[in-house]
């Protein structure tokens, strides 16, 4: 038995495969794309969400609780409060802030860099972390507190990883120039942490000070930021925590560091579903590849089959055999996949690290240099995945195999006529799935994931799926006068296009699938981009923005002096100053933005956007001098706060009742922020420092002038600040917009690529079965160039009804993506526009693209000889 | 009346990658307008491949193929496609019609790949169908047609661009007697009715007998007539 199954494998299966190399390799490559992405795609997001909670276990150390005080530095005299816990276990207070690495003149170019410090008092702390040993030129000592400490006695002395000093050239007694706030400092190394233990968090991206010299370093006078507590045996964690609770003031908060764990997870949850969404795209194109070369293959062999099944083979045996060449097939795309995906997951592992990192964790861990592993499972998983799709996909045409009737062999045609009765059940198929994605896009989202919003979006796809054969046909039709004009070639592309609808409508529906999302991807992007803009030049109002050169970008880590800013009225040219102060709290276990602005000035010189639609500048006066806020759309939608609504937001004296003034839009991120007025913020929140400082200028002010003489201030105070235009500001946000959506575009084009490659594959099938024919148009005097422009037309045909396909998917599609899928995601509303030039043009590129990857099969149909090919015998 | 169709002293080799076959050796003959000439042989004889020669579908390897008294051993492959256009008609075993064009597009597709008016392509294949009394098939499918029908089709195809010469090999091969009879019968009459030049290949003595003349070929080289 095995003998004659074996016999069959390789006879109807295998031979045929390899006889057609070039079309299994193009199969197999587009399973293997489309797995590999998948798989890159897990592997990196997973590496880089590992390694920022990695980071935070491996800073964690023995740290069972920390005390904090939600975002905000707290007075150390709280110490003395927890003088009990002695006998419970250690208590080790904690400062640590970021700062900006300044390239030294004659090192070696490295990027700008953010380092963090880590400021503790050593001799406590050296039984909360794992230290590794110091290492120096002629040798490697392990860690002892007190020489640590001789280290780090003076001021402004730290002790860096061995990977941040072999990448930036430092060796102990180097001088490290660091930015911090306003100001330039140096460091000086005193000593290099071998990499092991906490050298290895972060990437290597941290320095340890003394808690004293970081408290100096960043103008944090008797405060903390932080209090980790490791219990010693015997203790009980939830008593020691009841009994913090209860003692310590109501603005300080009792955690576990697992928390900050748990925070990435749900913070990262819709970035790592949408990707994984986005990915899972090629791969449904690569189903149509393998759905299609089993196709081609059942129709080339009926024949084979027909003799099989008149010689006896049973119809199960025919189902298993066609099921086992797509498994084939599957089975190397997958095993290529797997390898592809993770070549390509250390390619861009660093890339989704930063913005992971940049736009959503940054205030719960630095995440430099993720370490991409690949395990069994995700192997394991690749290939079961690539495997299960392939024979999922062979499904159809094996059972169309099976079926097959000894009898029917002889009647060619007859499988078509038998699909051609079905059209019509497909296509009400097809437009009930359809209208039923309408109700799906309706419901809410499921624990924050859009779950719904992707059933829509599947409910469209394979709706249109089921209309596609139909939709080929009448396209053919529809375009028979056109063709008429082409001669020889379009009359005979289209004759047989039409009376080869089955075959041919895979590749279409591969195609309209990866060009559908493609469109909807760019339709979602460009309108969220055009709403971008346009929130930008109305809430972007300010001429020139002040803030620290250490900061560069979001965040509130650095700060100026208010007096500095205060001065700047006083500047030649101002009229007014909006002052900014934001924080990172946690609200309700999220971490959300707090901040402090002058809302009566923003209501002067911005157009702020509300979601009420109600005219901004009652609203933002309205809360000046009173506890209203106003948040953003984002914020709105995850906590379900609307205008109005009263909440309490955690401030340095505790929780702070306000009302909600109104919602704004905001674009920038989708944290959610708190806002007040800067009047009733100084109040809950006294520190007067400043993040940034945006200044309008009086009309016909010189900005060159105005920008020359901030600057000179800052120099002659030695501070070193950042003075940027509005100009500048707008391009610096539209170019982070653009490479935050590099990647999602990246990811559909390949999904293009591959369904190009199906037309491709498509037409290759083609001159292999055709030859016949080729030959005999050859013999009733058809040019080589009539027969290749027939294969040409063909494949431009296919492609033309795919891509028109693909660009109505397209758009229905982009509407379930703007206002259901980043919506829910995202709380981001975003005016829907088609760009209508984008998707003319990128039609027109994909179908020149189809055009001259289609010239290889035509090219090989031109050459095949008329006396080779129609022989008698 | 002028000769169509003229061999001088023709051979044909195929070099293959071991050996050489010596298809067609030193043939020499030539038909008249109107004339039937008969090609019989047994299988592998090379009566295909003077079928090819004579259909300007190949080149000889020496000597000299005269198609309208034009040399075909110096055409490129464009001058040659362009000569089978507009001289040659095929009629084969097998019918070979396109399965996806219908009855009356099938017998326009010379027409059409030689690039005419669509009008002229349609009237001329309605005549033909007409003719060859296929009027209710006319928009059928190939499939959808009896064998003896298929061979009308391809003898309505040969003959759309009004060629000199059709070229039909073992035409009959694939019929039953009667139907095969009746095929022959409208292939002979061409001749005197459409002014063609007709080469017939076969293995059938009775319809070698139709024939003004029967030129017998065994291993390549011509007989002499017994």
């Amino acid at each position: 038995m095995l003998s004659r199954a074996r016999l069959l494998a390789a006879g109807l299966i295998l031979r045929p495969l390899f006889s057609d190399p070039a079309r299994a390799a193009m199969t197999i490559a587009g399973v293997a794309i489309g797995i590999s992405v998948v798989v890159s795609v897990h592997l990196a997001t997973r590496a880089a969400t590992a390694s920022m909670k990695g980071s935070i276990a491996i800073v964690a150390g023995r740290t069972a609780l920390e005390v904090s005080g939600g975002g905000y530095p707290f007075d150390e005299s709280v110490l003395r409060e927890m003088e009990w816990l002695r006998d419970e276990g250690i208590v080790s207070p904690v400062v640590t802030g970021r700062v900006r690495v300044v390239r030294r003149a004659g090192a070696a170019p490295a990027p700008a860099e953010t380092l963090t410090i880590l400021g503790v008092d050593l001799l406590k702390d050296i039984r909360v972390r794992e230290y590794g040993a110091l290492v120096s030129a002629r040798e490697r000592k392990k860690f002892d507190a007190v020489s640590f400490l001789r280290l780090l006695a003076e001021p402004n002395a730290a002790i860096v990883t061995e990977g941040f000093a072999s990448r930036h050239g430092l060796a102990a007694g180097d001088r490290l120039p660091v930015l911090v706030n306003d100001r330039a400092r140096d460091l000086v190394i005193r000593g290099v942490l071998a990499d092991e233990g906490i050298a290895r968090a972060m990437g290597g991206d941290f320095a340890l000070m003394d808690i004293a010299a970081a408290q100096d370093l960043f103008d944090r006078f008797l405060l903390l930021d932080r209090i980790d507590i490791a219990l010693g045996e015997g203790a009980s964690l939830e008593a020691v925590r009841k009994r913090l609770e209860t003692t310590l003031p109501p603005s300080l908060s009792v955690t576990t560091p697992s928390r900050r764990g748990t925070q990435v997870d749900t913070l990262l949850a819709a970035f790592r579903a949408n990707m994984t969404i986005l990915s899972a795209v090629a791969l449904v194109v690569g189903v149509f590849l393998i759905h299609n070369t089993i196709s081609v293959s059942v129709v080339r062999r009926r024949s084979e089959i027909g003799t099989l099944r008149v010689l006896g083979v049973g119809r199960g045996r025919i189902l298993a055999l066609f099921l086992a060449e797509g498994a084939v097939l599957g089975l190397a795309g997958a095993v290529l996949g797997v390898a592809g995906g993770w070549l390509l997951a250390r390619a861009v592992v660093g890339s989704v690290t930063r913005t992971v990192s940049s736009f959503y964790v940054s205030s719960l861990a630095s995440t430099a240099g993720a370490e991409m592993q690949m395990d069994l499972l995700t192997a394991a998983g690749g290939l079961a995945f690539g495997l299960i799709v392939a024979v999922l996909s062979s499904v159809i045409p094996a059972r169309e195999a099976a079926g097959i009737s000894p009898a029917s062999v002889l009647r060619a045609g007859s499988l078509e006529t038998k699909k051609k009765r079905r059209r019509p059940l497909s296509v009400v198929t097809g437009l009930v799935l359809l209208a039923l994605a309408y109700p799906a896009a309706l419901a809410g989202p499921v624990d924050g994931l859009p779950l719904f919003g992707y059933f829509s979006a599947f409910l469209a796809i394979t709706g249109c799926a089921f209309l596609a054969p139909a939709a080929t046909a009448l396209t053919a039709r529809a375009l028979r006068h056109p063709l008429a004009r082409l001669r020889a070639p379009g009359v005979l592309a289209g004759a047989f296009v039409r009376a080869n609808i089955t075959a041919m409508s895979a590749a279409v529906t591969a195609l309209m699938i990866g060009v559908a999302m493609f469109v909807s991807v760019a339709v979602m992007v460009l309108s969220f981009r055009e709403t971008f803009l346009l929130w930008l030049s109305q809430m972007m109002t300010a001429d020139l923005v002040v803030s620290t050169e250490a900061q560069g970008g979001r965040g509130f880590d650095h700060t100026i002096d208010e007096s500095f800013v205060e001065d700047l009225r006083r500047a030649p040219g101002v009229a007014a100053i909006d002052l900014f102060r934001g924080y990172t709290v946690d609200f309700r276990g999220v971490p959300v933005t707090v901040g402090g602005a002058a809302l009566s000035v923003m209501g002067r010189h911005a157009r702020l956007s509300l979601l009420s639609g109600a005219d901004p500048v009652p609203v933002l006066e309205s809360t000046v001098g009173r506890d209203r806020v106003i948040v953003s759309e984002p914020f709105s939608r995850r906590f379900g706060v609307g205008r109005g609504a009263s909440i309490l937001v955690p401030s340095p004296a505790g929780p702070v009742a306000v009302t909600v003034a109104d919602v704004y839009r905001d674009y920038a991120s989708d944290r959610g922020s708190i806002i007040f007025d800067r009047s009733t913020f100084l109040t809950h929140f006294p520190d007067r420092r400043v993040n940034a400082a945006g200044l309008f200028l009086s009309p016909g002010a010189d900005l060159e002038r105005a920008r020359g003489e901030i600057l000179e201030r800052a120099a002659a105070g030695g501070r070193r600040i950042a003075v940027v235009t509005n100009a500048e500001i707008r391009r610096q946000a539209v170019r982070v917009f653009d490479q935050t959506f590099a990647i999602t575009y990246a990811l559909e084009a390949i999904a293009v690529i591959v369904a190009v490659l199906g037309i491709v594959n498509t037409q290759i099938a083609q001159v292999l079965d055709r030859r016949r024919e080729f030959g005999l148009l050859r013999f009733l005097g058809a040019s080589r160039r009539q027969v290749g422009g027939m294969m040409l037309v063909e494949a431009v045909l296919l492609a033309t009804t795919g891509i028109a396909l693909g660009v109505v998917l397209g758009v229905i599609l982009s509407l379930i993506l703007v206002f259901v899928i980043n919506l829910q995601s995202f709380g981001w509303t975003i005016e829907w526009s088609v760009p209508t030039a984008f998707i003319v043009q990128a039609a027109a590129a994909i179908l020149l693209a189809t055009a001259l990857a289609g010239l290889v099969p035509a090219w090989r149909a031109a050459g095949v000889r008329a006396a080779a090919e129609v022989r008698e015998e | 009346m002028a000769d169509i169709l003229v061999f001088e002293g023709v051979t044909k080799r195929y070099d293959g990658a071991e050996t050489a076959v010596m298809a067609l050796e030193d043939v020499s003959f030539s038909a008249r307008a109107g004339e039937t000439v008969a090609v019989m042989g047994p299988s592998g004889c090379g009566k295909s491949t003077l079928l090819h020669l004579a259909g300007a579908i190949d080149r000889p390897t020496s000597g000299r193929v005269l198609i309208d008294s034009r040399p075909t051993e110096a055409m490129r492959d464009a001058e040659l496609t362009r000569l089978r256009r507009r001289r040659i008609g095929f009629v084969f075993q097998f019918f070979h019609l396109l399965p996806t064009l219908t009855v009356e597009e099938n017998i326009a597709l010379p027409l059409l790949l030689a690039g005419g008016p669509a009008d002229d392509r349609g009237a001329r294949a309605r005549e033909l169908v007409e003719r060859l009394g296929l009027s209710a098939r006319a928009r059928h499918r190939p499939h959808q047609l009896s064998g003896g029908e298929q061979q009308r089709v391809a003898i309505g195809r040969a003959l759309a661009p009004r060629p000199a010469i059709i070229l039909a090999d073992e035409p009959t091969g694939n019929l039953d007697s009667a139907t095969g009879r009746s095929i022959l019968d409208l292939l002979a009459a061409l001749p005197k009715s459409d002014g063609v030049t007709l080469l017939l290949a076969t293995h059938d003595r009775e319809a070698a007998s139709r024939a003004d003349r029967i030129l017998h070929l065994k291993d390549g080289r011509l007989q002499p007539a017994d």
